[in-house]
């Protein structure tokens, strides 16, 4: 069975002629990538998060327009000095036809975190959800439509058991990439359930009619080299690539995954009568502790959970990248106490997540904005103190990207307080990580028209008679991931990483 | 002979002759080789009833979440639209598919070797009332048969027969309980099989 090197070494065989001296290629430089890896954390913002309601707020008083354009009275907005950005603490007594009052306050997250993150403005070209979405993790296709996530699995996921994992299915921020030379290793895993999953990550423990480890293998063994090759099926339909495929994972991949005991180590679900795992012989993770002070609501809300789940395999290297975001459902939190109207901030999640923007713009953005803000809050701080072992942090050599699948309509009814928006090609993404210029905004936004524009790839520079294009974002993410590009023809844009 | 016929009587000559000449020891390969994977539940559904079983009672994750249709629904091939949005299989089988496969089936077979023992016998009978050591290894031979008429619905070839008693004897040394993980391991062998899993 050809193992994840021979494929290497295959392709680079096959198409070293027109490829150059990609380290994709390689197999040396895989491993050695490796060894020195970067991680991707995907934060979707699914639905349009509207830049202009987060980093770049624009303060009434800096518009010609500020009635009939997206602006917040001054008195919301929070600036700092020598900062490019500005946040608005809003609240309100409904989320678009949902009673429920809501108060956020986005400043105190930037007090903390805008010195790691970078905004680009981007343009992009759909308003489609699903076709955005898409565009969001390929640069609108732009190098063979190959996925972020997947570029960063190939480089330096060859040795991690599961190096490409989503915890959020059914999005175009999920879908596979369209290049069939990208390894079948370095394809997204849709990890459904993060709480039941790692069950799945050993054939054996937590069973009550176990075997033991050696009785397994050898079982395994009997049936792999004896028994099936014997059946007529197996023997007619040998060739079938999801035979191979089948058979492919029974080897190294099993083997790495039950070798690393992912089914303690990914355990983040606490020992309960509802999930009693050492009435089985399971425990927790050693880091599950950490993990729940830091995402307290893990098992209520499915986006802390998938939050857990991204830092373990963070931590324990099982993965590179990690895909992860609300969904659209409605999420209540039913433990306030009701007078009248839903207690304030018990809707965690509004139904479409940013998407409810078309009914309540102002109170959808800031809700779900600010429920992202908690995420990449909670991760950046268990990543920071994780030790990579070489003086350096696990969060020095990570990058969240919230990545979005378009803006919203920059205008509004004259003097309305909330309203609702369609989607718009005109936005910005945020990126936080310290292999991007930390408080930097790449580009800049018109005040009267709340609409975004471009920066010069390689110098920074703002210019307000440019846009920036999906592949230029695209290629910006790369190359702060040090994600070789040769032969791509991608644009270089050093401006979006760290000198 | 009009040409037509001329052609018919050619392609049934070589189908008799050809180069393929497929024997019941061997079957060809498939050129197409086009198999598909069962979805959890189908697969589920089959083992439960090759083991005599309710679908509900093949496996439970802490004793609380049915294997099949909600701890390794996705990882098994299942769908789940409503709050996942999942609502096609995964085009490529889940890394860890294989490992909740065997997973499943340890858990069932294991089921169905605790109840024979409690009684009546539904599959292992001949292996729990053989004594000696010559009857012992028929029964073995009895129960690898049943084992594959019963998962695979049709009978066991010879090698296949011997495949699964021999498993025995690479358990011996390492069991503590051979005949118990014999069964379990038979069991598990047939219905974690390629034939079982696809189709």
């Amino acid at each position: 069975m050809p193992t994840r090197r021979d494929f290497i070494r295959g392709l680079a065989a096959a198409t070293g002629a027109t490829a150059g001296s990609s380290l994709l290629l390689d197999h040396r430089a895989l491993a050695q990538s490796s060894q020195d890896p970067r991680f991707l954390v995907v934060l979707c913002a699914s639905g349009g998060g509207s830049i202009i309601d987060g980093p770049l707020a624009i303060p009434a008083s800096t518009s010609a327009s500020p009635d009939t354009v997206n602006t917040f009275p001054d008195e919301w907005v929070r600036s700092w000095k020598g900062s490019p950005f500005r946040v608005a603490d809003v609240s309100g007594s409904a989320i678009g036809a949902i009673p429920a009052s809501y108060a956020v306050q986005p400043s105190t997250f930037f007090e903390r975190r805008r010195s790691e993150l970078m905004v680009a403005t981007l343009t992009g070209t759909s308003v489609n959800h699903q076709v955005a979405q898409r565009r969001a993790v390929t640069g609108n296709e732009a190098w063979m439509g190959r996925t972020l996530q997947e570029l960063v699995a190939w480089q330096y996921g060859a040795e991690a058991p599961i190096p490409n994992v989503h915890l959020l299915a059914g999005f175009g921020f999920n879908e596979h990439g369209t290049d069939p030379d990208v390894p079948s290793w370095a394809g997204g895993q849709v990890v459904a359930n993060p709480a039941a999953w790692p069950l799945s990550l050993d054939g054996r423990r937590g069973q009550p009619h176990a075997v033991s480890a050696e009785v397994l293998a050898a079982i395994r063994a009997q049936r792999n080299e004896v028994f099936e090759p014997a059946t007529r099926f197996d023997r007619v339909f040998q060739a079938s690539p999801r035979l191979l495929e089948w058979k492919d994972l029974r080897g190294t991949p099993q083997q790495r995954i039950e070798d690393a005991d992912l089914i303690t180590k990914l355990m983040y679900a606490s020992d309960s009568d509802s999930f009693p795992l050492s009435a089985f012989g399971l425990s927790s993770s050693p880091s599950a502790q950490a993990v729940r002070e830091v995402f307290p609501d893990v098992d209520r809300d499915p986006l802390q959970a998938q939050a857990a789940m991204a830092y373990l395999l963070l931590k324990y290297r099982v993965s590179v990248s990690v895909t992860l975001g609300p969904g659209f459902d409605f999420l209540y939190d039913d433990s306030g106490a009701t007078t009248g109207d839903l207690p304030l901030n018990s809707v965690l999640n509004p139904p479409l997540a940013f998407d409810v923007s078309h009914q309540g713009h102002r109170a959808g953005q800031a809700v779900v904005w600010n429920r992202l803000y908690g995420v990449v809050d909670g991760l950046i701080s268990l990543l920071s103190a994780e030790d990579y072992g070489d003086g350096s942090s696990l969060w020095d050599r990570t990058m969240i990207y919230v990545a979005t699948e378009f803006g919203r309509q920059k205008t509004r009814p004259a003097g309305a307080e909330d309203w609702g928006t369609g989607h718009d090609l005109n936005n910005g993404v945020m990126v936080f990580s310290p292999l991007v210029p930390g408080d930097t905004l790449r580009g800049g936004v018109d005040p009267d028209t709340g609409l975004t524009y471009g920066f010069d790839p390689s110098s920074g520079a703002p210019d307000p008679g440019r846009t920036t294009a999906e592949a230029e974002v695209f290629a910006g993410l790369l190359g702060a991931l040090g994600v070789d590009t040769s032969g791509s023809g991608l644009p270089d844009v050093p401006a979006m990483r760290r000198s | 002979m009009r040409p037509d016929h001329l052609l018919l009587w050619a392609l049934g000559l070589s189908t008799l002759l050809g180069p393929a000449c497929k024997t019941a020891d061997d079957p060809g390969t498939s050129a197409k080789a086009r198999v598909m994977p069962k979805h959890g539940q189908v697969w589920g559904r089959d083992l439960a009833t090759g083991l005599g079983l309710q679908e509900w009672e093949l496996c439970q994750e802490l004793g609380q979440l049915d294997c099949i249709s909600d701890a390794h629904l996705i990882t098994l091939g299942g769908v789940e639209p409503t709050t996942l949005g999942i609502d096609q299989p995964l085009a490529n089988a889940a890394v860890s598919a294989p490992i909740a496969v065997d997973r499943v089936a340890m858990a069932a077979c294991g089921e169905r070797w605790e109840r024979d023992l409690a009684g009546p016998a539904v599959i292992f009978g001949a292996v729990l009332e053989a004594k000696a050591g010559a009857d012992r290894k028929k029964a073995r031979e009895e129960v690898s048969s049943l084992l594959v008429q019963r998962l695979l619905a049709r009978q066991a070839t010879k090698d296949e027969v011997a495949a699964l008693v021999d498993l025995y004897d690479a358990l011996e040394d390492i069991s503590e309980e051979p005949d118990r993980d014999w069964a379990i391991g038979a069991c598990m062998m047939v219905a974690t099989s390629t034939e079982a899993l696809f189709y």
